[in-house]
């Protein structure tokens, strides 16, 4: 009876490993820093990173002209609206894009989070971006700790319920 | 023991072993007990012990198996590299010989070629790269030389008695149909199949090549000198600079590691790696990384050049499993050129590799207004 009451609990704390393992936001080799970036949005309101300190933070490199880029965008905007009572939030940052362009775009895509302008690279120069698009995780602390490149689905629940469990993670640490 | 009374009880037991029934009723009576005893036996209890065993059984296999699925994905795909190892096969499949047309569903084995033993684990450039203890490395690249040795004489074997199948096959074969799919079912050790699709894409309305396995997708559509002259304008280059880009052979690609439907494993490719076979010449593609010097000699405006460089699929790239990238591939040829294309990348452990034959530039075409 013993071997069988260690088999169950074996199988139990397997299962939870198993479970905790499927992630759907690939974790970044070796979390690291994120940049510290302060750029203007498409209005010329100023956002600096380090100001969603406490928050986790959904950091998307896009531009209008990237097809993936445009396919995910109306779903990350589902999301923004989904997460906005979880300490969450979505900044999107258009890579060597104008504003005219951006603005456009817009009104093909609605977008209700704020779209900074990386008009000369230099910001997805301080990242290990290779192809648009590119999404990072940062947690509250300011690390890099998920990547995804290509679209995603990202009003999908299970990947909304991600960001919440990181968030709320966050929060209950000392 | 000889007093009065033991005498009596002694007599007593003896009479009382004279009410004993006859041993053929003792008989029936057991029988018809063991026919009832049948006929009510215990309905299933949960809470006994039968099922213990079986369970229990079961959740040993489960355990295994999800145990070693986690230290497969530990090697294959965590940090984005996979794990130093050795190519006991690289793949190569020989041009065939026949045209797009002529190879409609004839199902092809590729050429396999033995490639000499070598270490392989190009990191990604930005990417940190994951590091092994040398000790570790060493042992582990021996055991899986020696690994790769034996399977590698299996496969010889198998694969000698599949091409011998296949070409019986092919001699057999009279006619084909409209179907364009080569399959490589025999190329590679895995037994999913890979397949080289021509087509026309569905969006462009221009041909595409793709390759696609159980783990990786590629799939390159010809882009139009047109839309590349038009695309790069657009983007403030100056009709002179949009012109060399245009006239190089310009194909939008997207590349995806799709492992994620089947066994998930992490992809690390370098397009510096790549073959591009003109005219029995091998050369390589012109990466972002040979636009950017040629463009800073050519003093291109910063904004143009940031376009022109995250408009190219990157030079070296990792995939996470359902990762992908939509990027231009640039060849370095005239329009209408023919070529085939060596790709290589990371996957599972080992180098892999496949040539698409006969793929085609797109011509220059320039379309006339129509007559009123």
């Amino acid at each position: 009876m013993k071997l069988i009451h260690r088999l169950w609990l074996l199988l139990i704390l397997q299962t939870s490993l198993l479970m905790a393992g499927q992630t759907s936001f690939p974790p970044v080799a070796k979390p690291f820093a994120a940049y510290d970036f302060n750029v203007k949005d498409i209005d010329g309101t100023q956002y600096r990173l380090s100001d969603y300190r406490g928050k986790v933070v959904v950091l998307n490199f896009w531009a209008t002209w990237c097809p993936p880029c445009r396919e995910e965008m109306p779903a990350m905007n589902r999301a923004h609206h989904k997460l906005q009572n979880d300490n969450v939030v979505i900044l999107a940052i258009n890579v060597g894009e104008d504003e005219d362009t951006i603005f456009e775009f817009t009104g093909n895509y609605p977008v209700d989070f704020p779209l900074l302008m990386d008009r000369d690279g230099k910001v997805i120069k301080r990242y290990p971006v290779m192809g648009l698009p590119t999404t990072y995780i940062i947690s509250p602390t300011g690390m890099v700790t998920h990547r995804t490149v290509g679209g995603r689905a990202w009003d999908d629940d299970n990947l909304l319920n991600e960001l919440r469990l990181m968030s709320k993670k966050a929060k209950t640490r000392p | 023991m000889n007093t009065p009374e033991d005498k009596q009880l002694s007599s007593l037991y003896k009479q009382a072993e004279q009410d004993v029934p006859a041993p053929h009723i003792d008989d029936a009576i057991l029988s018809a007990a063991k026919r009832e005893t049948k006929k009510f036996s215990l309905p299933f209890n949960p809470f006994s012990n039968d099922w213990h065993i079986p369970v229990s059984l079961a959740a040993v296999l489960v355990l295994s198996f999800g145990i070693v699925s986690l230290m497969e994905n530990d090697l294959t795909s965590v940090d984005g590299v996979p794990p130093l190892s050795v190519s006991e096969t690289e793949l190569f499949q020989a041009p065939l010989e026949t045209t797009a047309e002529e190879a409609n569903s004839i199902s092809t084995p590729s050429t396999l070629t033995k490639a000499p033993m070598k270490t392989h684990a190009k990191p990604s450039l930005r990417q940190p790269a994951a590091k092994r203890p040398l000790a570790l490395e060493k042992e582990t690249t021996n055991i899986e030389m020696k690994e790769g040795l034996l399977s590698l004489r299996n496969r010889e074997i198998k694969r000698d008695e599949q091409l011998a199948r296949k070409k019986k096959q092919q001699s057999q074969k009279t006619s084909t149909d409209n179907s364009d799919r080569i399959s490589l079912a025999a190329a590679m050790p895995l037994s999913a199949p890979q397949t080289i699709t021509i087509g026309t894409d569905e969006q462009a309305m221009l041909p595409y090549w793709q390759y696609k396995d159980e783990g990786m997708s590629i799939r390159l559509v010809q882009r139009l000198p047109d839309q590349t002259r038009g695309y790069f304008v657009a983007r403030g280059f100056s009709t002179e600079h949009a012109e060399l880009i245009a006239q190089s052979c310009v194909f939008q690609t997207v590349f995806k590691n799709i492992s994620d439907q089947g066994k998930p494993s992490a992809i690390v490719y370098n397009m510096e790696n790549w073959i591009v076979t003109h005219n029995g010449k091998a050369g390589g593609m012109k990466t972002r990384e040979k636009w950017a010097e040629q463009w800073q000699k050519l003093n291109v405006a910063p904004p143009a050049k940031l376009a022109f460089e995250w408009g190219l699929l990157p030079t070296t790239q990792d995939y996470q499993p359902s990762d992908y990238n939509w990027g231009m591939a640039i060849f370095d040829l005239a329009p209408a050129s023919s070529f085939s294309l060596k790709l290589t990348w990371q996957q599972y452990g080992e180098q892999r590799s496949v040539t698409i034959p006969n793929m085609q530039c797109s011509a220059d075409i320039h379309a006339d207004p129509e007559a009123p």
